[in-house]
């Protein structure tokens, strides 16, 4: 018995020890000559598939494998909550894939320690040219972003930044019901969020709805503020010239006079007491639900939607410009195109794939050979753009597809059109006919929708820009995120009632916190240009 | 036993402050229940409290029919039934040397420090990470196993139990020529049965409940054992469980019932162990906290 | 005879050396080697030259903790917390282990004592989930409850001034039940002929209380109070199995609303490290968290054992 035991003792320490040698499944080198290239990426939310697909088996990887020979292997995903987590731990522990996607704080960092592979001189050799001309559709400033030393360390993921402003969002069957119009200046505004809490706008007799949606992050995509801080000229996040210097727009006298607006209608019960949990996606479910009646965001934002439009097709939204207080200019602001980058692991033996990759996902959506209804959304309405593992949009290709698509429909002539173009089309029109599947489209594109609203912005001159578009200063690595967290905490606690005078505190607070160092960087750099 | 009017007020009031409690505790469970079973307008519209309105089992036919959560949960049995048994042997095997006197095992004393310093002491998350990739564990199954098969704190327990197992049966099962571990498995361990099925209890209950390292350990979500994939949905409340494939469901599950219905049915496994064991872990938790 | 002792003594030695064999490994593989980690501690750490190149930066990282604005804030946070959780998880069990033992030892005791254990063996994860829920304040059971007492909706999770009360209770309401079972049998070993003395010395039931079970649960208070010494800046109060139940449940139920108030050392050092990447400051604090906690719990053991004569090790 005794030597029994004994023995199984030692065989379990010998197991223990090397139980992980013994897991470890090398990636074989497969035999018919194909590249196998590791990835990291976050999981889209609410993401669907055809039957049989995954992320790892789609439509693009079996692109990658025909037209590349590359064998694209996540070697972890997370759901978008946790990516930033677990990328820090594997960018830490230096466990990382040949690919993954990162934020300008991390890229910063990754590029000061040496981690990322040069990309400028396979950029050069393999990028097509349709894909340079795209990339460059911004002026240039987004691949500055990404260049360290006349170094290409990461292929910048383009948003438009057009497409990035604030429209505001208003139930407009709400507005027939209480007979109000659509509001014009921020005045209006304010009293349609309190006829939308307090006058039961959707009418069933219960003190069920909030006039203004607004999410735990206050900014964004989804119901956020920064279209409402516009209003007051207060510029949130961005950097804006003052007398001929850079300032950070969270630290003007404006951003005072706005919160103070929100903390007013906080107070009177038009917001959500519970919006500090929730965020963009879940507010949509509010809205969907019929909880709320106005709220800022993107322009694609009735996509999110169309499932309670199919449920309930009597709920009607408009999108309309954002307002400034009565007599004043309502100028919308315009992020920096590019939030997250690309990446290529120093020690990656194909970087070019990356470039590669890059050009499949520009030429399949958007370029000559283009088949968006294979490569962007199906008729499903799968989102099959978000499956690949690298996409980029070209920065002016919302405005123009609205143009030419009202066009085509005052017109009925659709030569004009490309094939994504062409989608939107068809979809309109099926929701003219009473489709409501195509309705998201509408509001999307159609004669009166939300990219209308954006090409007024446009050519109107209605924009204000971010003003500093370089890499992240050292200052912003050290501080960004605890800046951003101090804001977070102090405007939200502003909106939920603490004193105003609270604002000041945080402005001071923003510049000891290392608020100082970067303006000092921002405008160091500005001075250069 | 003759009470005073007094005394029966006073056991009276007793009872009842008792029963509150009970209640407390039974309640909010039984709100989550009432949710879970209940047609999400009748939530929605704030009529349920502790009965089910329009009863229907739709919420847990929408849950049973994601793959993501039977696979999580079959995660979780197979650590349970792997986890405990790694951790009970191990237990015991410490146990059983560290309850010696330093007379009888010089090194005792050591060993103790040696296991309880990492109680208060750890090198931190990222460090632990790299040795756990190192050994190439991370995505694997083991990884929610080994790094946690040692449970110092159950360790203690058991240590203080067998030190009071009397001496002479120990010295006469030496005189009869037994090693150690007929000693530990013939005379220690059936005599410390209460302590042991607490430790069991304890060891199932920590293994089903964690949820950090399966979030940091695992590579993909099909891999998170159940806790952790309840956190990335229940606890974040950013997350919703329903998209466009589940339209089917849309009229009587909400998010709310869906989540409801998830948390019962991962309390489920505790509440059926829990019974059979807490009979022994009155006496058993006590024997090893406290020893004057 | 002697010698045959001490062979058998070292033989059995032996035995003793192999069964620990395996802890020992996986506690050096898994808890000792991540301690040659705290070296980051005086690094600015840079991955790609790993922890053997990283420049040393001297105490430069625990310098920068101390001007970090909020930490002062952060530790008085976790005191808060933990000592309310620490002495409501003794008062509480007390109270509740004196009622159970005036109930005697019936089907109505153990029936309560079933039900008031059962949430000490549910996860945060859970108890989040179900927490999140039955008190938000526009859906949750609790605010309508107070709503039908005209009492205006409290948002117990999102308002900075109740959330770590909130969190007080909840912890409380998870594991005063459990807690009660050391205390009730402390009680029950109780020699009934301290009641039947004080009884004929004409000691009412309260007097009782007083003189005879009060003493008697003194040391075993005194106890568990010193063995809770080491969770104090965990904000943790009880000592379990699951090391850090502060953190657990602190980080399943906050939110920025709530950092003023709510952030404790462990959720502090969680973000730093791996929400914002700076290891080396992490790192830095679970530092000084852990040699506090040691001294603390070191001085907790060393009085538990001059006082009480109580030797855990």
């Amino acid at each position: 018995m005794k030597k029994v035991l004994l023995s199984a003792i030692l065989m379990l320490s010998c197991v223990l020890v090397f139980a992980g040698g013994a897991t470890e499944s090398e990636v074989a080198e497969s035999s018919d000559g194909m590249i196998t290239v590791t990835a990291a990426r976050p999981i889209p939310n609410d993401i669907s598939f055809p039957e049989g697909d995954d992320l790892e088996n789609n439509v693009w990887t079996r692109l990658y494998e025909s037209e590349l020979g590359v064998d694209l292997v996540y070697e972890w995903m997370t759901p978008v909550a946790q990516y930033d987590q677990k990328l820090n731990i594997s960018i830490t522990s230096g466990d990382l894939p040949d690919m993954y996607i990162v934020n300008s704080a991390q890229l910063k960092t990754l590029a000061d320690d040496d981690m990322l592979a040069d990309l400028s001189g396979v950029y050069e050799e393999h990028a097509a040219p349709f894909t340079k001309q795209v990339m460059m559709q911004d002026g240039g400033n987004a691949m500055e972003s990404a260049t360290f030393g006349g170094k290409l360390l990461a292929i910048p993921k383009l948003d438009s930044p057009y497409g990035n402003t604030n429209v505001l969002w208003i139930r407009t069957d709400w507005l027939d019901n209480l007979g109000l119009e659509v509001p014009e200046t921020m005045e209006e505004l304010i009293e349609v969020i309190r006829a939308f809490t307090f006058d039961d706008p959707d009418q069933n007799g219960i003190d069920d709805t909030y006039g203004l949606a607004i999410n735990k992050d206050l900014w964004g995509q989804f119901a956020s503020l920064e279209g409402f801080f516009n209003g007051f000229g207060a510029y949130p996040n961005i950097w804006i010239e003052k007398d001929g210097k850079l300032v950070n727009g969270n630290t003007q006298p404006e951003m005072k006079e706005a919160l103070q607006a929100v903390q007013e209608l906080y107070a009177q019960g038009c917001i959500d007491p519970e919006f500090g949990v929730k965020d963009g996606y879940r507010v949509s479910e509010d809205a969907g639900q019929g909880k709320v009646g106005a709220m800022y965001g993107l322009f694609w934002n009735m996509g999110w939607m169309s499932d309670a439009k199919v449920a309930n097709p009597e709920m009607e939204w408009g999108a309309f410009s954002i307002v400034a207080k009565d007599g004043e200019e309502a100028v919308v602001q315009m992020p920096f195109s590019a939030s997250s980058y690309y990446v290529v692991n120093y020690d990656a033996e194909h970087p070019e794939v990356l470039i590669q990759m890059l050009n499949l996902a520009l030429e399949k959506c958007f370029g000559e050979s283009a088949q968006p209804d294979i490569y962007n959304v199906d008729a499903q309405g799968n989102a099959i753009f978000e499956y690949p593992f690298i996409y980029s949009e070209p920065p002016m290709k919302n405005l123009d597809a609205q143009k030419k698509v009202t066009a085509a429909l005052e017109s009925d002539d659709t030569s004009a059109l490309n094939a994504e173009e062409k989608g939107y089309y068809d979809q309109i029109v099926a929701y003219l006919d009473g489709d409501l599947l195509g309705w998201a489209n509408y509001m999307n594109y159609g004669p009166s929708s939300s990219m209308a609203v954006i090409n007024d912005y446009v050519s109107e001159g209605r924009l204000q820009s971010d003003q500093y578009f370089g890499a992240d200063t050292e200052g912003m690595t050290r501080s960004q995120t605890i800046l951003d967290q101090t804001q977070l905490q102090d405007f939200t606690q502003i909106i939920m009632g603490a004193d105003i005078s609270l604002f000041d505190d945080y402005v001071q607070s923003w510049y000891s916190l290392g608020g100082q160092q970067i303006t000092d960087e921002v405008n160091e750099w500005y001075s250069e240009r | 036993m003759h009470l005073s009017k007094q005394q029966k007020i006073f056991r009276i009031f007793n009872c009842v402050i008792l029963s509150i409690l009970c209640l407390s505790c039974i309640l909010p469970f039984l709100n989550l229940l009432a949710i879970s079973f209940s047609s999400s307008p009748q939530v929605a519209a704030g009529n349920v409290s502790f009965w089910p309105e329009d009863f229907t089992l739709k919420s847990y036919k929408f849950v049973l029919s994601k793959s993501e959560f039977y696979r999580a949960f079959f995660i979780s049995v197979m650590k349970v039934l792997v986890g405990v048994p790694v951790n009970m042997i191990i237990t015991l095997l410490v146990a059983y040397p560290l309850s010696k006197t330093k007379a009888e095992f010089r090194s005792r004393n050591f060993y103790m420090w040696f296991f309880v310093i990492t109680m208060v002491f750890s090198g931190g998350l990222v460090p632990w990470y790299i040795i756990i990739s190192k050994l190439h564990l991370i995505d694997s199954f083991w990884a929610l196993i080994l790094p946690v098969a040692v449970p110092v704190y159950n360790i203690v327990m058991l240590t203080n139990a067998f030190k009071d197992v009397p001496k002479g049966l120990e010295e006469a099962a030496l005189i009869d020529g037994a090693g150690p571990l007929t000693i530990l498995f013939r005379i220690y361990a059936p005599l410390c049965k209460a302590m042991l099925a607490t430790l069991v209890l304890f060891s199932i209950v920590s293994h089903w409940n964690s949820w950090f390292e399966g979030l940091i350990l695992m590579n993909r979500p099909d891999n998170y054992p159940l806790q952790s994939y309840l956190q990335t949905v229940v606890v974040n409340r950013d997350v919703t469980l329903m998209s466009n494939s589940d339209l089917q469901y849309f009229n009587v599950v909400s998010d709310r019932t869906s989540k409801a219905a998830q948390m019962f049915v991962a309390t489920l496994p505790v509440i059926i162990v829990y019974p059979f064991l807490q009979k022994y872990f009155t006496t058993g938790a006590t024997v090893g906290a406290v020893k004057e | 005879m002697r010698k045959e002792n001490r062979n058998l003594k070292q033989a059995n030695s032996r035995t003793y050396h192999l069964m620990l064999l395996p802890a020992v490994i996986l506690v050096i593989i898994f808890n000792y080697g991540p301690m040659a980690g705290l070296v980051m501690a005086f690094q600015d750490f840079s991955p790609r030259k790993g922890f053997l190149g990283s420049d040393f930066v001297g105490l430069e990282n625990f310098r920068y903790i101390f001007s970090l604005p909020n930490l002062w804030q952060v530790v008085g946070n976790t005191l808060l917390i933990s000592v309310f959780k620490i002495l409501g998880n003794i008062v509480f069990p007390v109270l509740i282990a004196l009622m159970l033992n005036e109930v005697g030892r019936s089907g109505f005791r153990k029936s309560v004592q079933t039900i008031i254990n059962f949430p000490h063996f549910l996860s945060w994860v859970i108890l989040s989930g179900l927490f999140i829920d039955i008190l938000s304040p526009s859906e949750g059971i609790v605010n309508k409850a107070l709503g039908a007492l005209g009492i205006d909706p409290v948002y117990f999770l999102g308002d900075k001034a109740w959330f770590p009360y909130t969190m007080i209770i909840t912890d409380l309401w998870k594991e005063v039940g459990y807690g009660s079972i050391v205390y009730l049998a402390t009680l029950t070993a109780i020699d009934p002929t301290l009641y039947e003395a004080a009884q004929i010395d004409g000691a009412g039931r309260i007097r009782q209380t007083l003189s005879v079970t009060m003493p008697a649960l003194m040391p075993t208070i005194l106890l568990m109070f010193m063995l809770s010494l080491g969770s104090i800046l965990n904000a943790g109060g009880t000592l379990s199995a699951s090391g850090s139940s502060g953190f657990e449940q602190i980080y399943n139920l906050y939110s920025p609303q709530v950092y003023e108030t709510g952030d404790i050392l462990e959720t502090l050092v969680f973000r730093l490290g791996l929400e914002n990447g700076q290891y080396s400051i992490a790192t830095a604090i679970g530092m000084v968290k852990s040699i506090i906690a040691m001294a603390l719990m070191s001085f907790g053991y060393w009085v538990a054992k001059k006082r009480f004569n109580y030797q855990i090790l």
